[in-house]
């Protein structure tokens, strides 16, 4: 199992590898430049895209070639914080200075448990660390969880295999992340 | 050169191979040249020393240089345990230089960046002295994404941010771990059966405490932080905790006190919001934020309010969540009607990795003796807070 993880520069990146190579999958950060040829070349059965400084409104030409990515690749995807709202507006949505930041634990509800939450509770604490969130909702996604101060933060595509959350999963402060991480690999298996 | 690229996740399932490949690696590099490690006493540089030393024997030269910014009395602890192992160690004093490169210098990166020219310049001279062609470097996963990202300098980070250590300061680079999380750093130290009191021992940053001494320099500055570093060493627990300080130089917030008695629906109480005129570090939404710091007291019958630590910690995601100006919050423990030059504030984190860090919930009676204690010891101090914020949107260290 080969799911890359996409460098976009924030803190908790290289983090990403280090969870999945310990859930047995083989994971290397590359480049947010990359192709979909170069994707398909290395076989990943799916990619993890990470976090990073970028303000989704105004640093569009810092996020590569992941908007093409994002619409046109098969492969199951999962975006996190910043590539959570870029999903967002790939599809159509809106995304923006959010009005209460968060930072730190905050309170998760799970609106509708699915595959990417499935084994959890009805919430949990994760970790958060954003300026900008989803404002609009794409047509063909569905919100899975909600905080407190922010409405989307867990969402899907509903009929492919596209997951992002506005959290952290992958700092040890969120409460079963690893699981998250878990479930994703088991929608690139196809299990 | 980094090593090892993509294995950070499997040496939990084989150290050993782990060691062996990198022992292979660095052989193979220095070819039998001599190469030189600075060593702090930390786990990171101790564990790299080691390990190097296993592959390259007494080729390997370890200095450490006293920078003025260690703990009390731990050059002599350091000297003393890599005696112990049998690995040839040298003090370099490099006190002067430290103290005058910094003297009078407020912001904290630029602290740090002139602390990184003399360490290296300092490394550049023994390393020619000494006919060492590499230097060898404990630099781990956290130091290059801080300093890459614009979080802020680590003193170790160089090529992984364009400068070429070949180039400015006459010698390469090596770093064995540098994909590696401080756990992971733990599990080699393990397997080189390095003694427990030095492979469990709290992480302590590079540029020592010169980070922890917020602001301007100043001897009697750091002599109070060195003695308060060694109290809350003696009383606290975590996976990290130690003192910093800054000065007693504060002005009134009467926004955050409005966010404060929502938060605790109670009557009877009043709240004094200061903010430090020292800005500290933090990280918002993966980008640096060096800004305010709040600190809080809250008292009911006009004794100090004591509400349990995780309280405060939610408190303080409501006060930064809307106060974009702030980056940490800390909750006062104890405080005199002297009027003292200094504030010490109180720090403990829980943390795997150190990417993501928690509050330790530190009992109050702990809290409030080791607060007295430090007030008694050192004249200057008006106050004592301990820090309530997690990693985000606080670093762990103040600059």
């Amino acid at each position: 199992m080969i799911i890359p993880v996409a460098n976009v520069t924030g803190q908790y990146n290289h983090l990403i590898t280090r969870i999945l190579n310990e859930i047995g999958v083989k994971s290397e950060l590359v480049p947010i430049s990359i192709t979909k040829e170069e994707l398909e070349k290395m076989g990943a059965d799916g990619l993890v895209m990470g976090g990073g400084p970028q303000r989704i409104s105004e640093e569009w030409d810092k996020l590569g070639n992941l908007p093409n990515i994002i619409e046109e690749m098969k492969i199951p995807m999962f975006g996190i914080c910043l590539t959570h709202q870029l999903i967002s507006i790939v599809f159509g949505g809106k995304a923006g200075q959010a009005k209460s930041p968060e930072y730190g634990p905050v309170k998760i509800f799970i609106d509708n448990k699915d595959q990417l939450l499935e084994g959890f509770g009805d919430n949990f604490t994760a970790w958060e660390t954003h300026n900008d969130e989803i404002k609009l909702l794409p047509k063909d996604f569905e919100n899975l969880a909600h905080s407190e101060k922010c409405k989307f933060q867990v969402i899907r595509h509903k009929t492919k295999p596209i997951f992002g959350t506005q959290f952290h999963p992958e700092v040890i402060h969120t409460e079963n992340g690893r699981l998250i991480f878990e479930n994703f690999v088991k929608v690139c298996k196809n299990e | 050169m980094r090593m090892m690229q993509q294995l950070s996740g499997d040496i939990m399932n084989d150290v050993k191979a782990f060691i062996q490949k990198q022992c292979d690696e660095i052989r193979h590099t220095v070819n039998n040249e001599k190469a030189l490690i600075a060593v702090s006493g930390g786990v990171d540089s101790t564990t790299c020393a080691m390990l190097t030393h296993k592959a390259m024997g007494n080729n390997l030269q370890c200095i450490f240089i006293d920078t003025g910014f260690m703990r009390l009395n731990e050059p002599k602890r350091v000297e003393s345990f890599f005696n112990g192992l049998n690995l040839p160690f040298k003090i370099i004093d490099a006190q002067q230089k430290f103290l005058e490169a910094i003297k009078g210098i407020e912001d904290a990166e630029e602290k740090r960046k002139r602390f990184r020219m003399i360490f290296y310049k300092t490394l550049g001279e023994t390393a020619k002295n000494t006919g060492c062609k590499f230097l060898i470097q404990g630099t781990i996963a956290p130091d290059w994404i801080e300093t890459k990202g614009g979080i802020k300098t680590q003193h170790n980070v160089l090529d992984q941010i364009g400068i070429n250590p070949k180039v400015q300061f006459g010698f390469n680079l090596i770093e064995p771990l540098a994909y590696l999380y401080k756990d992971q750093v733990r599990d080699v130290a393990r397997e080189l059966k390095i003694k427990t009191d030095f492979s469990e021992r709290q992480p302590f940053p590079g540029p020592g405490l010169l980070v922890r001494v917020v602001g301007k320099v100043t001897k009697e500055k750091l002599d109070i932080e060195k003695r308060a570093t060694t109290v809350v060493e003696e009383n606290f627990t975590g996976d990290q905790y130690f003192a910093a300080i800054i000065d007693d130089e504060v002005e009134k917030n009467n926004k955050i006190p409005r966010t404060v008695a929502k938060f605790f629906d109670k009557e009877k109480i009043s709240i004094d919001v200061k903010v430090s005129k020292n800005n500290v570090t933090g990280v918002k939404g993966d980008l640096r934020a060096y800004k305010k710091l709040a600190l809080l007291t809250v008292k009911s019958d006009s004794n100090l309010f004591k509400p349990p630590i995780k309280k405060l910690v939610e408190l303080q995601v409501d006060i930064i969540s809307n106060n974009h100006d702030f980056t940490r919050v800390a909750y006062n423990v104890t405080e005199t009607p002297r009027n003292g030059k200094y504030i010490i504030l109180l720090r403990s984190v829980t943390t795997r990795d150190f990417m993501s860090t928690g509050v330790t919930e530190i009992p109050w009676n702990v809290l409030i003796k080791t607060a007295n204690k430090i007030m008694e010891d050192n004249k200057e101090v008006s106050a004592v807070y301990y820090d309530v914020t997690p990693k985000p949107p606080a670093t762990v260290e103040y600059e």
